[in-house]
């Protein structure tokens, strides 16, 4: 079975914990808790008849990419970065994680996971400047609620699809 | 495997000792990343299930290995010194969050690797309970910092519309006032007999217009002073003798107490005090609280202004400040007094009590909001304090000097 590593990265209390549990293991906690380090698991996914492995890493989050620890990325075959869509400052950081992946591996697929969909309206200017970011650094804008499941599986199932074609890795 | 790498490792025996002594578990494994010893604590540590035995991939076993391949690879050919995972977090089968650090050295003797696991869940706990309130606390930063931005946007707003709202009650009072001069000039010429002598029961209807007019001229005149006190910050800062501005006052409306037959007294105090602001705007918030009284004080009542400083300051929100000398300009009647009910909303533009209500269109409910918003200006307050059959006292308190200090200031 192909297996790829994919690192969740964002600023803190974007949700990137709660996206990966809802992922995982179909859960959901109210209840904000912050990660220290790093929390690995595997998920199997079906893409177009093959079965792919995603290794996700669920990293410690802070006040912007700075704190983000490099060594968390080697190997990464793809990465999600997490914004929160209620707080303009995680959305505006997204450039900086993109630069910080990209200065790594130019190639490596990247997703936005804009978060936390279920607490403003799809015409939230939040949302407009999300997009404005995804389509300024030609990466695709997921809006996702992990609270109420929305979204999450597509932006896994698109990134995966698009892991089965790239080779390339950190 | 201890004695392989404390004879043979890159690092100083010392530090390898420091290591072992942190780890709690180990594994070794060849140049293919194919395990060969596990030291008993490793599936443990590593949140497994079943044991680790010699054969298996070391990145089967160990998941946050995988995808460093490469780098492994290369610490095993010496291009790279080590690798090190620092917290890499997992549920026990207790549900319980444990911490395990790992650092991947090269074995000397032999091509491979050795992989040491470290429990640092205790400090990593306490990591994450700084950091856990480092993080509320920010996101407190950041929500306060974004209702305050809310709030100034909301102000902003707020200050357009009253704007929008005094231009707009500038303009049509002023549009009102040319038109009403006329109505009510010519009915003061029919009054006056000038086209001819009216008939009683004509007399009584043109005396109702003029007197109708002139309510609404004094009425339009009120709003205007209240747009004026609203729209503008207090630019006159003459020196205002209370003294002299309580005798102009009881001058005044010494014909129109007369008439109406209440007893208008000034007990001044013999002590001079002195303010600084618009004396205008003072005399005029005063006439306000006289014409009330005497409107509201029947025949036969009294109506008694006093001016003394506060030895003692009144407990008020938001207090007053204890460093300045406090005049206290009061003005006390013998009249029907105010409903409890209705104390509240006194000072609220065009709130009538139903006791003014019943006597009929003479007020424009704005004498009292004008006397609140002039003592605003003046970094003064009002007090009133209403016994229903008894009488009113309203007091204004202000920001005074003695004669004395006044004097020393200049």
């Amino acid at each position: 079975m192909v297996q790829r590593k994919v690192c969740l990265v964002g600023d803190f209390a974007v949700g990137k914990t709660s996206l990966f549990n809802r992922f995982v293991y179909n859960r959901f906690s109210e209840t904000y808790q912050s990660t220290i380090g790093v929390r690995v698991q595997r998920k199997i996914l079906k893409v177009r008849d093959h079965e792919l492995a995603l290794i996700l890493w669920d990293t410690e989050g802070g006040q912007d990419s700075t704190t983000l620890k490099e060594s968390y990325l080697k190997g990464a075959a793809g990465a999600v970065i997490v914004c929160d869509l209620t707080r303009t400052g995680t959305i505006l950081h997204c450039e900086e994680y993109i630069h910080l992946l990209r200065r790594e591996n130019p190639a490596l697929p990247l997703a936005i996971a804009g978060n936390k969909l279920d607490l403003v309206s799809p015409d939230h200017a939040h949302v407009t400047v999300a997009h404005q970011v995804a389509q300024l650094f030609q990466a695709p804008l997921t809006l996702s609620s992990a609270n109420l499941g929305v979204g999450v599986e597509q932006l896994f199932q698109s990134l995966g699809e698009r892991l089965v074609h790239a080779q390339t890795t950190i | 495997m201890h004695k392989q790498l404390s004879d043979q490792s890159p690092m100083t025996d010392r530090q390898t000792q420091q290591l072992l002594a942190l780890s709690v578990a180990y594994i070794m494994c060849d140049a293919a990343l194919t395990i060969i010893e596990a030291s008993a604590g490793v599936a443990d540590l590593l949140g497994l299930t079943e044991h680790v035995l010699p054969g298996q991939a070391l990145t089967s076993v160990c998941l946050p290995l995988l995808g460093y391949e490469a780098h492994l690879y290369a610490i095993c050919a010496r291009t790279v010194p080590d690798l090190v995972i620092e917290q890499i977090n997992f549920e026990d089968r207790h549900g319980e969050t444990r911490y395990v650090s790992l650092v991947v050295l090269p074995q000397e003797s032999e091509p491979g690797l050795v992989v040491l696991l470290s429990d640092v869940t205790v400090q990593s706990q306490q990591q994450q309970r700084l950091q856990q309130q480092h993080h509320e606390l920010l996101l407190l930063h950041e929500k306060i910092a974004a209702q305050n931005t809310q709030l100034v946007a909301l102000n902003a707003e707020l200050s357009q519309l009253s704007q929008r709202k005094s231009d707009m009650i500038a303009i049509v009072t002023h549009d009102l006032r040319s038109p009403l001069t006329a109505i009510t000039g010519y009915a003061r010429m029919l009054l006056d007999g000038m086209y001819g002598q009216l008939l009683p029961e004509q007399q009584e209807l043109v005396q109702s217009m003029y007197d109708q007019g002139q309510h609404m001229r004094e009425l339009l005149s009120k709003l205007l002073d209240l747009r004026r006190l609203e729209s503008t910050e207090l630019d006159k800062r003459e020196v205002v003798n209370l003294n002299l501005l309580l005798t102009r006052v009881v001058f005044s409306f010494h014909d129109h107490a007369r008439l109406a037959e209440v007893e208008l007294c000034l007990a001044e105090d013999e002590e001079v005090l002195i303010t600084h602001g618009d004396g205008d705007i003072l005399q005029q918030a005063v006439a306000n609280l006289v014409s009330n009284a005497i409107k509201y004080t029947g025949a036969g009542g009294k109506v008694v202004l006093r001016l003394a400083r506060l030895t003692e300051l009144p407990i008020v929100d938001p207090p007053l400040d204890a460093r300045h000398t406090w005049g206290a300009l009061t003005v006390a009647d013998t009249g029907s007094g105010i409903a409890e009910e209705d104390l509240q909303h006194i000072f609220d533009p065009f709130f009538r009590t139903a006791a003014a209500r019943m006597r009929g269109p003479a007020g424009s409910g704005l004498g009292l909001s004008i006397v609140q918003m002039a003592m605003r200006q003046h970094g003064g307050r009002v007090l009133v304090a209403s016994r229903p059959g008894e009488g009113t006292t309203f007091t204004l308190l202000l920001p005074c000097d003695t004669q004395d200090q006044a004097a020393s200031q200049q």
